[in-house]
């Protein structure tokens, strides 16, 4: 994909803004008290009550809080924001592995660790989730700057354990699909485009696979198995094939020969658009809207800047999803 | 390299000392370390181990079966997780090492003048098409041809090749040997009798199908000059030329670059004995004669070198450099040669089980048992599981179901699916670090292919009970030229 036609001053600034709006709201909605992340959280918790000690699910929050709900008997929320808060040092060490060294990487990690933002996502249930999405946004935006050997396979990775952390991940499967075309290595996509589909997503396929086998098999209450029809058969009609085409949207855009940036990116959105204009609207909307403020910040930020936008463009789709169920 | 008229001194030099010598390549490290020799199955401690577990297993069998199998389940099932917990260990680590720089010194610190002698090994039987070839790749190693001393290796019966190596290979730095038919015809035996003329500081093995790149032994000789002497032997990575060829050449290939560019490089970087490949391993030769040689009797000598030199203190490393080979291009040939390793696997195993557990370090046991020795139990167990599992799906879950009871049924499932998706994911990483992405597609036949190596896992358990010290010889052909085969390396690097 051909971002640079785009004028990389305006992205920047208008990514700045929308940041500082970000931070600025959430920051006051924890020093006023606000009381929205327990009920995303209660939420989560009435889910975890419906399943304890029954069938299995993908979301490795909801994993751990009913192991810790199983093991010790604490109420549900307990074990849910204990569960979530296992995550905090996980991000901590995350996010200084991936900072350079010279950036005071640990000074850093904190701040963006104990950031209320971060801290309100793993209060409302949501840190597992938090590592999943940053671990792949970063794994993407170094994806231009690897060899194909090294970045690849760990796309292929950070989709898998995304999948694993992040509650419905599958709805985003098809925006981080478009995502990954803009960051990957242009001779996958040039010549190794079956390949380029391997690395990419056998890992989540298998996980997802040996997850719904499982469930199977073990009898479960169906979460999992659920999420295929969600990602195919949610969209009907027209929308699913715009959907499968999204998914070779490189590869069909240059069998029909569509060059230029530009003219790229139009059919992308397009194809965006139309496929989300059906009873899952608004939610590969948002999904691709973050992402692609992210794949912006890859192409045109500075790292810092791209690290921070892009996770909490990411953490801004799951807040608006839950916030706003209606729109989904 | 010899000066005029050595070859005729040798000769003379052979023919005096010929029987003791063939007697040390038969004989001398079972005469030095009975234990560790493979001439013996099993020695009388072990089978007495192996008697007091078979009497517990048909107790166990006769007064609680069920029991039995799901405890005999449950360690099959162990040795698989902790076999899959290793691998992905092991592709950390080399991801690691190759990024943290742990890794060989470079740099040529040596000149042509201060170059050590290199003795190279050629044991080769019934290849006469191969022989130009690798006498072509042999003349193309960047290496002072005054410091090569190279043995073509033959037996008293290859009428037809020895006939074609004194043509080929009739001046300096060449010398044709001609082994004596005593004890097992086997390559290890071969060495073992060419080492006892070796001139070289260094020593190392080609196969006639053999392509070294040819800075390898440069390469090779600067890392020594700058590494400690307890690294007896620098291995080369191993891998096919001609994996266009069958779908079986390209598994083999990816097979090979999983074993030498992600296994190998992270037990290096983990400080574990390298069970070597066969051809192109570089020793230091006191290092080599001071651990008994290569093992007549066994018949993957090089891993068990590898772990013998471990055994002894001595290390050895990686060597960024690769020998293109031949693979066998049908499933026959394959099966013969697989056959093989698999029994030179279990002849290995058993060889350095003998040994005191506490004698060992724990990064010598992680190589033997779940390197060498999960080869081996894969083999021979996964078609079992396979089995079951196709039973069970087939409706005969009330017998089976028995044996896989809570929790061992959920962890036997991740076993199953993690384990097989994760080597299959392994598979399709391996040929990427060489970029050769036409391979990775293949990684989806990868449990075919594993099919087939339980059927060689069986062959070998045969084998190893009727003929344990049988050498199946692969058959190879003229291969490519050298010339052809660097040309699409470097192609292919670009």
């Amino acid at each position: 994909m051909e971002l640079k036609a785009a004028s990389p001053t305006i992205a920047l600034t208008t990514q700045r803004w929308l940041l500082v709006a970000l931070y600025s709201s959430v920051s006051a909605a924890f020093v006023l008290e606000a009381n929205w992340p327990y009920e995303i959280l209660a939420g989560r918790m009435g889910d975890l009550s419906a399943v304890t000690g029954v069938g299995l699910r993908s979301d490795l929050s909801f994993v751990l809080g009913q192991m810790i709900y199983t093991l010790t008997g604490y109420n549900p929320a307990i074990s849910m924001i204990m569960a979530s808060m296992m995550a905090a040092p996980c991000l901590a060490l995350l996010v200084a592995r991936t900072t350079p060294a010279s950036q005071n990487k640990w000074v850093r990690s904190i701040l963006l660790t104990t950031h209320p933002l971060s801290l309100t996502l793993f209060i409302a249930g949501y840190g597992w989730a938090t590592v999943g999405l940053y671990g792949l946004w970063r794994l993407l935006a170094e994806l231009p700057a690897k060899a194909p050997h090294q970045g690849m396979p760990l796309a292929g990775i950070g989709i898998g354990g995304a999948f694993l952390t992040v509650p419905q991940f599958s709805v985003y499967l098809m925006p981080v699909a478009a995502v990954l075309f803009m960051c990957a290595p242009r001779t996958m996509l040039s010549r190794h485009m079956r390949v380029f589909y391997l690395l990419s997503f056998a890992p989540v396929t298998m996980i997802a696979a040996s997850l719904a086998y499982s469930e199977w098999l073990f009898g479960g209450e169906g979460t999992i198995r659920a999420a295929a029809p969600l990602l195919l058969g949610g969209w009907s009609g027209l929308s699913l094939v715009l959907l499968a085409s999204l998914v070779v949207a490189p590869g069909l855009m240059r069998v029909i020969g569509i060059k230029g940036g530009a003219a790229r990116l139009s059919v992308l959105l397009i194809l965006v658009l139309t496929a989300s204009a059906e009873p899952m609207a608004a939610t590969p909307l948002l999904g691709a809207a973050a992402i692609a403020q992210g794949a912006i910040a890859v192409r045109h930020g500075e790292p810092i800047f791209w690290t921070v936008s892009s996770l909490f463009g990411g953490l801004l789709a799951i807040f608006l999803l839950d916030r706003l169920p209606h729109l989904a | 390299m010899p000066g005029p008229g050595a070859a005729d001194k040798l000769a003379r030099w052979r023919a005096r000392f010929g029987q003791q010598h063939a007697h040390a390549a038969v004989h001398g490290l079972e005469e030095r370390h009975p234990l560790l020799s493979a001439k013996r199955r099993f020695n009388r401690e072990q089978i007495w181990v192996l008697r007091v577990v078979a009497t517990i297993l048909l107790t166990g069998f006769v007064f609680a079966p069920i029991e039995t199998l799901i405890i005999l389940n449950g360690l099959f099932i162990l040795h698989c997780m902790t076999v899959f917990a290793l691998r992905g260990a092991l592709l950390y680590l080399s991801v690691k090492e190759r990024n943290s720089g742990h890794q060989l010194p470079q740099g040529n610190s040596l000149d042509d003048d201060t170059l050590p002698i290199v003795t190279i090994l050629c044991p080769m039987y019934k290849e006469e098409a191969g022989l130009p070839g690798l006498v072509d790749a042999l003349s193309r190693l960047d290496y002072p041809i005054t410091k090569l001393d190279i043995k073509i290796i033959l037996e008293a019966d290859d009428q037809g090749t020895i006939g074609l190596a004194r043509t080929l290979c009739q001046s300096a730095p060449y010398d044709i040997i001609i082994t004596p038919d005593i004890g097992p015809r086997t390559k290890p035996k071969a060495c073992n009798y060419a080492l006892m003329s070796a001139l070289g500081e260094l020593v190392v093995i080609y196969d006639a199908e053999d392509r070294p790149e040819p800075g390898q032994l440069r390469l090779a000789a600067n890392s020594f000059a700058q590494l400690p002497d307890s690294v007896a032997c620098l291995q080369a990575r191993l891998n096919y030329y001609n994996r266009e060829d069958s779908w079986i050449t390209r598994l083999f290939a990816i097979e090979y670059a999983l074993l030498f560019d992600l296994v190998l490089p992270g037990l290096d970087s983990l400080g574990a004995p390298l069970p070597l490949g066969g051809t192109s391993n570089i020793f230091r030769i006191h290092h080599l004669v001071a651990v008994g040689a290569w093992d007549p009797y066994n018949v993957t000598e090089d891993a068990d070198l590898g772990l013998r030199m471990a055994a002894a203190g001595l290390s050895s490393r990686m060597l960024k450099s690769t020998t293109y080979e031949e693979a066998t291009k049908s499933v026959r040939p394959w099966l013969r040669q697989r056959s093989r390793w698999i029994k030179g696997y279990l002849q290995t195993w058993v060889v350095h089980a003998r040994i005191k557990l506490s004698d060992r370090g724990w990064p010598f046991h992680l190589t033997l048992h779940f390197l060498v020795g999960s080869v081996v139990v894969a083999a021979f167990f996964n078609p079992i599981f396979w089995a079951l599992y196709a039973l069970w799906l087939a409706g005969a879950g009330a017998w089976i179901d028995p044996l896989f009871p809570s929790p061992l049924d959920g962890i036997a499932t991740f076993a199953l699916l993690a384990g097989n998706f994760f080597h299959i994911w392994l598979f399709m990483l391996a040929p990427m670090q060489r970029q050769w992405h036409d391979l990775v597609p293949y990684a989806l036949l990868a449990p075919i292919y594993w099919t087939l190596q339980s059927i060689a896992g069986y062959k070998a358990l045969w084998q190893f009970i009727v003929k344990p010290h049988y050498w199946e010889k692969t058959d190879h052909g003229c291969g490519e030229r050298a010339a052809t085969v660097f040309a699409r390396a470097q192609r292919e690097s670009v």
